[in-house]
């Protein structure tokens, strides 16, 4: 079974930033695209959506090319962006009304239950919704076409924890269906902590890492301890050293490693996200 | 069926999964032909990847304890009885190793321990 | 092609039937002639509209969900397809 996204050295030059990515997710599984400002993410999601041209390399959704087959796979892909870039007089149910002629297998009873469930009012005008309303009404458009490809590109940006959380339990209801597949691109990478199943990294347009999230908790950590301990260690094996007037922090990719070469005299945190995008992108490695 | 995973314990959540689910089915919580959840409903329950629920599925699947019966779901395995036993009664020994152990420390005899142990199996 | 055009009609919707009522009643009442104010009307009106709803996509960005849609692009400039 070929992967629900196949991205192939991907390339995209402007005159200030290059892009150069590989990755691929499979059907079933939610794969964070995770990376601060500015690296590269909603570039990548434009592409794959066609909205900017490439420069050279593949992109396959489904299988097909994103360009030959640009409306097939549109059909089967559900997006959702950071704004609601939707024309905001209208009411829920008018603009419902010009986006669901769009999809054929467009399923207006699934329309409607996502509207309960989300207590949305289709009578009231987009502009009159809160941002957190709002983007659930950009996820039901996204959603009731059965879409098998859902890409999200910074959904959360803006709203509250609360309908942050509610959020990734929808969307871990969605993968109960092992058919589809979820991008979501965040640089609020607490959100994935729960939820994520894959990681991909991005910085300044480069793919740092691509992998399972268990293998980043698994290996990695955030090691602290006193500074002298710096001039006793591996190349390359500390990441981002932060150093302040008690001591020092920073990542490590293999813990046993550090536990082997620093023993006792270091203590091992489990990173979040947030830990592993931080220490990796100052980058001074010791 | 009581799982609970702890996020701040060193040990890797597919292990805290797989033991648990070992000891269900060893301390005949779970038996032979109940069900399991589906490695997706229990990712979505625990808030955790399905690749670890995933993976510890696989091992428990590795070591016997449980099967997969295409199209049906996951099942509790039937266990070899005499190993099943075997196990339990290493879970009795290590519990009474324990409570020697406390014993000691307090300077109990070994008939004032057997006494309490009469004791509280009438009681129990 | 034809979605993309009734989308800029339902988001005028309003002003299309304000404007009608109030024209009506403008050529019947001031104009006293019955045929030269449709004529006119039917120049005026279509160019007032097509410039505010490309004034309305300007406002709100809505290429980027109009073109995440499944719309062949080359399908969208030639009238008729």
């Amino acid at each position: 079974m070929s992967a629900i996204l196949e991205v192939d050295n991907l390339h995209k030059e402007y005159r200030d930033f290059k892009l150069n990515v590989s990755f691929s997710l499979e059907r079933g599984y939610l794969m964070g695209f995770i990376g601060p400002n500015g690296a590269g993410k909603s570039t990548t999601i434009k592409l794959i959506m066609n909205l900017l041209k490439k420069d050279s390399g593949t992109i396959k959704v489904f299988g097909l090319d994103n360009v030959k087959n640009e409306i097939e796979i549109k059909q089967r892909i559900g997006f959702v962006y950071d704004q609601n870039y939707y024309y905001d007089e209208l009411t829920v149910e008018e603009m419902k009304g010009i986006i669901s002629r769009f999809y054929a297998d467009w399923d207006d009873e699934l329309y409607r239950s996502y509207l309960k469930i989300f207590d949305l009012d289709p009578r009231k005008k987009i502009k009159e919704l809160s941002k957190g309303m709002q983007m659930k009404f950009s996820l039901i458009m996204a959603l009731s076409h059965h879409a098998e490809l859902i890409i999200m590109d910074e959904p959360t940006s803006g709203l509250d924890p609360i309908v942050r959380r509610e959020l990734l339990q929808i969307l871990s209801e969605i993968l109960q269906n092992e058919n589809k597949g979820i991008l979501l691109s965040t640089h609020i990478t607490s959100d994935l902590d729960k939820i994520a199943d894959y990681i991909t990294f991005i910085n300044q347009g480069r793919i740092v890492e691509s992998t399972t999230r268990d293998f980043l908790l698994e290996n990695y950590g955030v090691v602290r301890g006193k500074k002298e301990l710096l001039m006793q260690t591996d190349k390359g094996l500390l990441i981002g050293v932060k150093e302040n007037e008690f001591g020092f922090e920073a990542l490590v990719k293999d813990k046993a490693r550090a536990r082997e070469i620093f023993g006792d005299k270091i203590i091992i945190d489990k990173p979040t996200l947030e830990d592993i995008m931080y220490y990796q992108i100052d980058g001074k490695v010791v | 069926m009581d799982i609970i995973i702890s996020n701040s314990v060193d040990e890797p959540i597919y292990e805290q999964i797989v033991k648990q689910i070992k000891n269900l089915i060893i301390n005949g919580e779970l038996e032979e032909g109940d069900a399991l959840p589906s490695i997706r409903n229990l990712a979505k329950e625990l808030q955790i990847s399905v690749i670890t629920t995933k993976r510890a599925y696989e091992e428990l699947e590795r070591d016997g304890f449980i099967n997969k019966v295409a199209g049906k779901g996951t099942f509790v395995a039937p266990q070899n009885q005499a190993l099943l036993k075997e196990r339990r009664l290493k879970v009795v020994e290590e519990k009474l190793a324990e409570a020697v152990n406390a014993a000691r420390i307090i300077n109990l005899s070994l008939g004032e321990l057997q006494e309490m142990l009469k004791i509280l199996y009438e009681e129990v | 092609m034809a979605q993309l055009i009734i989308k800029d009609m339902l988001l005028q919707r309003k002003r299309l039937i304000y404007f009608t009522l109030f024209y009506n009643v403008f050529a019947i009442l001031i104009l006293q002639d019955f045929f030269l104010p449709y004529l006119v009307a039917g120049i005026v009106v279509p160019y007032i509209m097509l410039q505010t709803a490309l004034a309305y996509e300007e406002m709100n960005k809505s290429e980027i969900v109009i073109n995440s849609l499944p719309v062949r692009k080359e399908k969208m400039s030639w009238p008729g397809i």
